[in-house]
């Protein structure tokens, strides 16, 4: 049986601290090859834990679940028999988007330069994560850039219009 | 049984800009015919709708407890001190409670937004966790978010919270330095 949001969110807890012991280790035993990984762990878990906590439906946290659980690497194991969770070796529930785009805008490019709107028909039913410039872009208004999409439609808007030679990557999620 | 006021605060997502209040308290008291909210910042300002001309917000009494109040005020994070008074027909007010609340949805959507950026940049490089510090400032951006709540939750200090807040704020809205 996949593993549960709520049990991702135990399992890396767990592996935080057993991370942080692994770590402290490294003075006796050689350098550990990520000494980030606790703070890491700690950081998408309050992130992934925060959301979960706010709406436990919403329909992105498979995803950043999933890559939390893969963070967990080498200590998930040990954190399931901790939690009592243990015993057998549980998948997570896959996600079978379409290809992300990842393009630079030109005349020719899948938004074309100046344009502001696009349907993107094979991202129906998916979230959209709009990175322009490198920056994940909001769906809040702030007086900057911006964007919004509609899952049942397809029809992505963004503000300000792109501009020839932006660099652009929209994934579903 | 008299009524003991009490009520909590909240938000949705996609809507940081929204307040919700939801009354829960016990009891009841005949005389008790509307609510009025007053949200005040850390300057001690009071924070109202845009065209609101009072201080405060009207609650109408629907249910009385459950009743809940959508509050279009917030333009970024904020920590405001929220009174609720239920008042009679004159306005005299009966019941009061006040309460510290800290509303962090902006930061800590853009600051999900950066996990989510992380889970679906799987392919080759290049990836935004190979920006200059973007851990350390990922961690900076924790941090000043929990200061602030536990400013709130264990200080009761409302300008803590929000210089902590604004300290996030700067972060997001310079995300281009940071991120």
């Amino acid at each position: 049986m996949a593993l549960s949001i709520l049990q991702i969110i135990n399992i890396a807890k767990i592996s935080g601290y057993l991370s942080l012991s692994d770590v402290q280790k490294g003075s006796l035993f050689g350098k550990r090859i990520a000494p980030d990984t606790p703070k890491v762990l700690y950081m998408e878990r309050k992130a992934v834990e925060w959301m979960y906590n706010l709406d436990p439906a919403d329909d992105t946290l498979r995803l950043t679940a999933n890559y939390l659980y893969s963070l967990c690497r080498g200590y998930n194991l040990r954190a399931q028999a901790v939690s009592g969770t243990g015993g057998s070796i549980s998948p997570v529930d896959p996600i079978n988007a379409p290809d992300p785009y990842d393009f630079t805008v030109s005349g020719s490019s899948f938004i074309t330069a100046g344009s502001t709107t696009k349907t993107i028909t094979a991202f129906i039913g998916f979230n959209l994560l709009f990175v322009r410039g490198g920056i994940p872009q909001s769906t809040i208004n702030s007086g900057g850039t911006y964007y919004s999409w509609n899952r049942n439609t397809g029809e992505f808007v963004c503000s300000p219009a792109l501009q020839s030679g932006e660099e652009v990557q929209l994934y579903p999620v | 049984m008299p009524l003991t006021p009490n009520f909590s605060s909240s938000q949705t997502t996609g809507e940081p800009s929204i307040v919700v209040l939801t009354d829960s308290s016990t009891g009841s008291d005949v005389s008790i015919v509307s609510r009025r909210v007053y949200l005040v910042n850390s300057e001690g300002d009071y924070v109202v709708p845009t065209g609101t001309s009072t201080d405060y917000v009207v609650w109408p009494i629907v249910s009385g407890t459950g009743d809940t109040i959508d509050i279009d005020v917030l333009t970024e994070d904020a920590a405001l001190d929220i009174t609720v008074n239920w008042v009679d027909v004159s306005g005299v007010t009966v019941e009061t409670k006040t309460t510290l609340c800290g509303f962090t949805l902006f930061n800590e959507t853009f600051y999900y937004s950066l996990t989510q950026a992380q889970a679906t940049q799987s392919q080759p490089p290049p990836m935004i966790i190979q920006d200059s510090n973007y851990y350390t400032n990922k961690m900076i951006l924790r941090v000043q978010i929990d200061s602030g709540n536990n400013a709130i939750t264990l200080g009761d200090d409302i300008t803590t919270a929000q210089n902590c807040y604004d300290l996030a704020t700067f972060m997001v809205t310079n995300q281009s330095d940071f991120f």
